[in-house]
């Protein structure tokens, strides 16, 4: 097993316009003989007030452990290793456990995949969120209940004082995801996580989860850090899209520029597997090659071994650094002299 | 010639509690020929499934007729029923739970040869060997078990499971949702190199219609158990003839970026009323109408 490398923090000063940034965050788990195993290295991205930023990768990429990091949430004794956090100009890298429950909930809120799970079948959703609402705005019993049924109102669930005394088990998928994002509205917080809030819902449900999203956002100034493995959702609902690869974000842009003019490889392999607009006798493009597993990352570039433009020597020896340039940040030493094909605004 | 013909087949569930039975597939009648390929498209619950296990033969349709090569499927029972198993293959959505842990690829490969071919220990072994790179793997990945081969590469392996008792019509349901999005352009492509090259019929299930563009020639669409469309793959997805197939290609969200104001008047006005919401029940469409509904 590697030795976890010990990333040296480097502390950019944070731009003030971020509400939420990562700066080289890199996140290691124990390994099972011994020793850590990095799964996030050195991710930096900044969340804006009043934007959808789409986190994007495959599974393993390290995008849901990455979103956990900003929370202060590490699973299965996973920690920080390196890189700093800071959530509305203030530096919460080192807060300690009662410092980010008071963050969490109250500025920074959680909308998971699977919402039958993340609801407590025993009680009415009404009691869930007014539960919310008590603790972390100090609301008595009463007030709490009726904070509970304007906030169901506010994501659209119909005649929400009746649906607020209704469990669970009694909403459909859609509506259970509604639910959800009530919840995590319930004290306002100026940042929202959504963890592929729709990768469980049927794609009609979805648009209507997507529709009201963008409209929070529209019309409160919320934040929201959209991960998803879904390219085509990123294009309908995200202003800008952090691509991240096997632990790393390899790319940073806003999303017009990411798909008409993408600057990593990967980037492109991605907007490449899109199957629309292909018809019968056609052929798909993908990415050759398997996604490594962490533990046995390719030296350099990790993306190196999938790459039509490798070069040998810049790209397989040492680990490149995210680059920023004028329109965003990349991680690959050749994206200035490559010309890269997107999506055209014609095709679909 | 027709391959797969089905008329008014039906599959109702009883519930315990309750006197209505559920209805998983209501009536539905279709003529397959052989060496294409129909998609079956619909959200969950319209039936897709049932009707990819009533073809075959995994459940047992509550009445209906079902034909293959002129074959009633139905009559069949027993010994004569499991020969002609060998026919119609299953392909499913998770392929790590559709292998035995515990058995190598190799084993896994093998079991339907012994089932229903007659081989040497020798030609099995080099059938197995040539399937396996007929799906772009290595005889050395047959050694291996199913969690130590990748969700893209076990696929394969499920794949020319199906492939190995030869049959003539693959059920595939959903065999791409669990993949990585950069693997699964793999897996179709490779799915259209077997059907060009063998001629096998493919039934093709799936709630996500951008994946069925480059397989299918014809696209079945159910509702609620019933099919309630089906037409020529390319008049489909230009001009649907229900009013449901456009709001479920409408839903489909377009891999071109909008510009942030598109973006913000297309969450306002431009979303068409989800499908569910054209009948009645669940599913939401513009703040407006929404008291209308559920």
């Amino acid at each position: 097993m590697p030795e976890l490398i010990e990333t040296t923090v480097v502390r950019t000063p944070i731009a003030g316009a971020a509400m939420l940034s990562a700066r080289d965050v890199s996140v290691a788990f124990p390994a099972a003989r011994g020793g850590w195993i990095e799964v996030v290295r050195s991710a930096t991205f900044d969340l804006h007030p009043g934007e959808i930023l789409g986190l994007v990768g495959e599974s393993g990429s390290g995008k849901t452990v990455t979103s956990l990091a900003l929370m202060g949430m590490f699973r299965a004794g996973s920690r920080l290793t390196g890189g700093s956090i800071a959530f509305d100009g203030r530096d919460v890298t080192a807060l300690d456990e009662k410092g980010w429950r008071e963050l969490r909930g109250n500025r920074i809120a959680m909308v998971m995949q699977q919402p039958a799970r993340a609801l407590n079948p025993a009680f009415t959703v009404g009691r869930q969120i007014a539960e919310v609402a008590g603790r972390h705005l100090g609301l008595g019993r009463k007030q709490a209940w009726e904070h509970a049924v304007a906030t169901l109102d506010r994501v659209h669930i119909p005649d929400a004082r009746q649906r607020a005394k209704e469990f669970p088990h009694q909403f459909s998928g859609g509506m259970a995801q509604r639910v959800l994002v009530a919840m995590a509205l319930a004290c306002e917080p100026s940042v929202i996580i959504a963890d592929e809030p729709t990768t469980a819902l049927d794609v009609t449900v979805q648009a209507h989860i997507l529709q009201l999203l963008r409209e929070l956002v529209d019309d409160t100034g919320v934040s929201i850090l959209y991960i998803t493995h879904d390219l085509a959702v990123v294009a309908q609902l995200c202003e800008r899209a952090a691509v991240m690869y096997a632990g790393e974000v390899v790319e940073v842009s806003d999303v017009v520029d990411l798909f008409e003019r993408p600057r990593h490889p990967y980037t492109q392999g991605l907007l490449d597997s899109i199957p629309v607009g292909v018809e019968k006798g056609g052929r798909l493009r993908g990415v050759p090659g398997q996604i490594p597993s962490p533990g046995s990352m390719p030296a350099g570039c990790r993306f190196h071994p999938r790459c039509a433009h490798v070069l040998d020597g810049p790209c397989t020896t040492t680990p490149l650094e995210l680059v920023t340039h004028d329109r965003g940040a990349d991680r690959c030493v050749r994206s200035a002299d490559l010309t890269l094909t997107g999506v055209s605004r014609g095709t679909a | 010639m027709a391959l797969l013909e089905i008329e008014g087949l039906t599959k109702t569930y009883r519930r315990r509690l309750s006197s209505t039975p559920t209805v998983a597939v209501e009536d539905v009648s279709l003529i397959l020929e052989a060496g294409r390929t129909l998609a079956v498209v619909g959200e969950s619950g319209a039936g897709k499934s049932t009707l990819g296990k009533l073809v075959a033969r995994l459940v047992e349709p509550t009445s209906g007729a079902y034909r293959l090569a002129g074959i009633d499927m139905l009559a069949l029972r027993g010994r004569r029923l499991r020969a002609q198993r060998r026919r119609v293959q299953v392909v499913f959505q998770d392929p790590y739970t559709s292998f035995d842990p515990r058995m190598t690829i190799g084993a896994s490969l093998e079991e339907p040869l012994l089932i229903h071919e007659e081989l040497d220990r020798a030609r099995r072994r080099s059938r197995i060997v040539e399937l396996a790179r007929r799906v772009g793997l290595e005889a050395s990945h047959l050694d291996r078990r199913p969690h130590q081969l990748s969700g893209g590469q076990l696929q394969r392996i499920a794949i020319a499971r199906a492939l190995s008792v030869q049959p003539e019509l693959i059920v595939f349901d959903e065999p791409v949702a669990a993949l990585d999005v950069s693997i699964r352009a793999h897996v179709l492509n490779l799915m259209a190199d077997l059907q060009a090259e063998l001629g096998t019929t493919y039934l093709f299930i799936t709630h996500d219609l951008s994946t069925v563009r480059v397989l299918a020639d014809e696209i079945l669409v159910m509702r609620r158990g019933r099919a309630i469309e089906h037409a020529p793959a390319a008049q489909l997805f230009v001009a649907p003839s229900e009013e449901y197939t456009r709001a479920l290609l409408d839903a489909v969200p377009s891999p071109v970026p909008r510009t942030r104001t598109a973006r913000r008047e297309g969450a306002r006005l431009s979303l068409s009323p989800g499908p569910r919401a054209l009948g009645s029940s669940s599913g939401l469409t513009t703040p407006a109408s929404l008291h209308k509904m559920e």
